[in-house]
This record gives C-alpha cells, structure tokens and sequence, in this order.
C-alpha cells in the first residue's frame, strides 16, 4: 500500500509539473486583441461598450458608482477621469467615433462639475478630508484639481468646446499659484498630506494648457522636478515616494498605485527621468512567474498595511489589486509589451471576465478598475501629440 | 499504524468533485462576489456574505484552473501504469 500511495503521490507531482507552467498559454490574449498602435484593440473595444452603455444609463451608472462611493468616494472621481483620458484616446484613434465619444465625455465632465459645485471637492474625497483644516487657505485639492484639468484638457485636444478653456485656465492658475507659492513645491490634496500621483497629473496638465494655450509652464515644471529628484526619491530603492507633507516631508515610501501612473505623465516633461523610475519599479514593484504578471504596492525594502490604495494584496504573492491594475499604464506608456502580456494573462486568469453582447467587465474590478484598464489599452495618440507640442 | 491509501480513481474523483463544487457556486452566481478582491461589495450583498461567497468561489475556481488539470493528468498516468503492469 506505501507503493500505491506513492505511486499516486508521485503522478499528482508529474501533474502539477506538467500543468502549471502551461496554465498562461489558456489565458495568455494575442498581442493584438490588447494592443494597436493604430485603431482600437478589440479589447478596448469591448471594455468602452461596458463604461458608454454605464454613463447613458442613468439606473446601472447610480448602482455601479454607488457602490464604489460607499467604499472610496475617490473612486468615482478617478474613473471618471481615467474614462475621459480614454474617450479622448479613442476619439484620436478613430476620428468616427469622435461625435459619440464626445458627447460622453462633456456629459461626463459636466457631471462632475455640477457635484463639485453642489456638494463641494469633499464629495470625491474620502471623510478624513474633513478631519482637520488644509494647512493652505482657502482649502483646495490637488487631487480635483488635476484631475479636472487634465479631464478638461484632454476634451479640447479631440475638440475645442465653448466654456471648457476658460475652466481649464481657472484649474491650471490656482494650481500653478499654490505650486510657486509653497516653498517645498508642495500642494496638498488632503489636509497636510500631498501626492505624487496627483502633482504627475497636475504636470500632464501644465503640459496641455501649454500645447493648448500657448501658456508656459517649463520653468514651473523643471522646478518641481528638481526639487522631486532632490527631496522626494526613497533612498533604498531611488524611487519617487508617494506622499509627503505640505513642507514637502516623505510621509511612505514608493507604492504601486502612485508611481505607475506618475511615470506616465512624467513622461510628458521628463522622459528620461520617467523611464528610469518606470525601470525601477519595474525592478522592485513588478513580478512575473509561470507567464503571469502582477504588481507588488510596496518594495521589499519597506511596506505598509495594506488600505484603499493597494486594494487586496494577495499572500505570499504580493500581488496588490491597486498596483497591478494601475501597472497596465504604466507597461502600456513604455511599451513594455511582455509585462503588458504578462499582466493581461494574469487579469484574464484572475480578475474574472464577464462578456455578454460585445461589452466585458471584470468582475474582480470596479468601474474605475475598468476604466483604468481601458486607459491603459488605448494610450497612444494623445500622449504622442502632447509629447510632440502638437495640438 | 494505519496505511494510508491511494485508491484506484482517487485524483480522476477529486478532479471531478473540484469541477461539480465549483460548477454548483457558478450557477449559484457567486462570481459576482468576487468584486470585494477590489473592494467593492456587489450590488444587494452584505460584507460578510459577499466575503464569505468569494472566498468559497475563489477557492473553487483555483481548485478547478490549477488542481483539476494537474490530478486528472495524474489519474492518466496511474491508469498507463496500471496497463503496463496488467
């Protein structure tokens, strides 16, 4: 019998062997369905039906958003945002589908415009926004602020619309004023505390408004940079940390779900800055095993608990929802195709699809999850142009 | 002591009992709750059902993605070492 066991311990063994490496080929998506550098992948096609047929829903829009703001009332914010810097990537792509897009996108924008009036910035700030008052009066968050004016600024790269550039110009002074006014460069989007992920959008923006406006916001931006690259930078890893205080004071270390959107748009006023941080988070942040790719939120070097930001982080892995769903952008931006294949693999495995009638949502995720992951699939054109100075 | 025993189909059963549980959590729509993996609760469910249900799912579908394949590869292998035998 001690034969018999062992005989059948021994083929499971063979089994495993056998399958495990080859379980990514059954999920592993063709280059193509994920990735065009002209018009839209079929799966950025499939997830923008999912996020139009949500936005001209009224029922299924309030539910989804609902029950992301019970959560994380920043997470309607974002995917808003990351759905408009899609639309307009998309509308680039295929000018045909400009009208439809557009139309979207100004519903989008107008929407957020109308709570951020009605209800203040604090309806897409988490509650803590509120315990303690801005260290800079009168209280402003970088987090909207960016966001808006990036979401602004990507609408009038597709097509100028009446009303729009002058609410972009209001974003991009007061935001430019307090950046020049801080002695550390700092801005705050929560009381004391300041981002990263949203001084990188603020940048993008600076750049839009310079492409768009003819305004100039080198010198403002250079400033920043070099304050980042002196006062900002995790000595263990050379990454950019997180947060800091509002004097410019490193509060964490790098984490996952700010650096990888930062190095995009750092993309966009310091190219070779931007791929040496996106290399080394690449390094410290991106794992891959057995044809599967994910993102770790923090180093080896120093972690935290896990919270909002990271979302789940799987054990032993390290796998952060929060950092692997934001890592698409940043391996799209850079082109770094076989992570980019390697991160799908692991989202086609893991994350759950649900496909019914052309559209696809990942049942692991959330509509910012998915707008995030639509992003990622159709970065290119505006990103390009922006590079490029062009309108 | 008491011999532990490798029954004749024991990987093809379990291979199959893996596929039915989850094939049974799959109909029952659990799949949906596997949204609290991103922190979101699915739309009607509480915390703690919605939790529970993905963890079962998850556990599940694992089960069925990376055990089921490897165990009905071993229940082949056993059944040509048994021929070769005989």
């Amino acid at each position: 019998m001690p034969v018999r066991l062992a005989l059948g311990g021994l083929a499971l063994l063979l089994g495993l062997l056998i399958w495990l490496p080859c379980v990514h080929w059954v999920f592993r998506p063709a280059m193509g369905e994920v990735r065009s550098d002209a018009g839209i992948p079929p799966r950025a096609k499939e997830l923008a039906a999912r996020q139009l047929r949500l936005w001209n829903d009224p029922v299924a829009r309030e539910a989804e958003l609902a029950r992301m703001r019970s959560t994380n009332p920043e997470w309607d914010f974002m995917g808003r945002a990351f759905l408009v810097l899609a639309l307009a990537e998309m509308s680039l792509r295929e000018p045909a589908l400009q009208a439809t897009n557009l139309a979207t996108m100004d519903f989008v924008i107008e929407d957020t415009l109308r709570l951020e009036r009605e209800r203040s910035m604090h309806a897409f700030l988490m509650p803590y926004s509120r315990s303690r008052p801005f260290v800079r009066q009168p209280e402003r968050s970088l987090f909207i602020d960016s966001e808006i004016a990036l979401m602004l600024g990507a609408r009038r790269l597709v097509a100028e619309k009446p009303g729009f550039g002058p609410l972009m110009t209001e974003r991009i002074t007061a935001m430019a004023e307090r950046l020049q006014q801080s002695p550390a460069l700092a801005v705050e989007s929560y009381p004391d505390e300041c981002w990263l992920f949203d001084h990188a959008m603020a940048l993008a923006a600076f750049r839009v408004a310079d492409v768009l406006d003819g305004t100039d916001h080198r010198a403002l931006t250079q400033a920043w940079l070099a304050n980042a690259k002196r006062t900002l930078i995790h000595p263990l890893t050379g990454m950019l940390v997180s947060n800091y205080t509002a004097k410019g004071q490193p509060m964490v270390g790098p984490e996952g779900s700010s650096i990888w959107v930062a190095v995009h748009c750092l993309r966009l006023v310091d190219e070779e800055f931007a791929r040496d941080q996106y290399r080394r988070a690449r390094r410290e942040l991106g794992r891959e095993l057995l044809g599967f790719g994910w993102s770790r939120e923090w180093p080896l070097s120093w972690r935290d608990h896990p919270n909002v930001d990271s979302g789940a982080v799987i054990p032993v892995l390290d796998a952060s929802a929060g950092g692997s769903g934001l890592a698409f952008v940043a391996a799209s931006s850079f082109r770094d195709e076989e992570f980019l294949l390697k991160l799908h693999t692991s989202l086609e495995f893991a994350a759950f699809p649900q496909r019914q009638a052309g559209e696809v949502r990942y049942c692991a995720s959330n509509q910012v999850g998915d707008a995030a992951l639509l992003y990622s699939l159709v970065i290119g054109p505006m990103w390009d142009r922006l590079k490029g100075g062009r309108k | 002591m008491k011999t532990i025993h490798w029954p004749r189909g024991f990987a093809f059963n379990c291979a199959v009992t893996i596929l039915v549980i989850w094939l049974v959590l799959h109909v029952l729509g659990w799949r949906e709750s596997v949204s609290v993996l991103s922190g979101t609760l699915p739309a009607g469910w509480n915390r703690e059902a919605a939790a529970w249900c993905a963890f079962s799912y998850l556990l599940a579908y694992f089960g069925v993605v990376l055990v089921t394949p490897a165990l009905l590869l071993s229940a082949l292998f056993r059944w040509l070492l048994d021929r070769s035998k005989a």
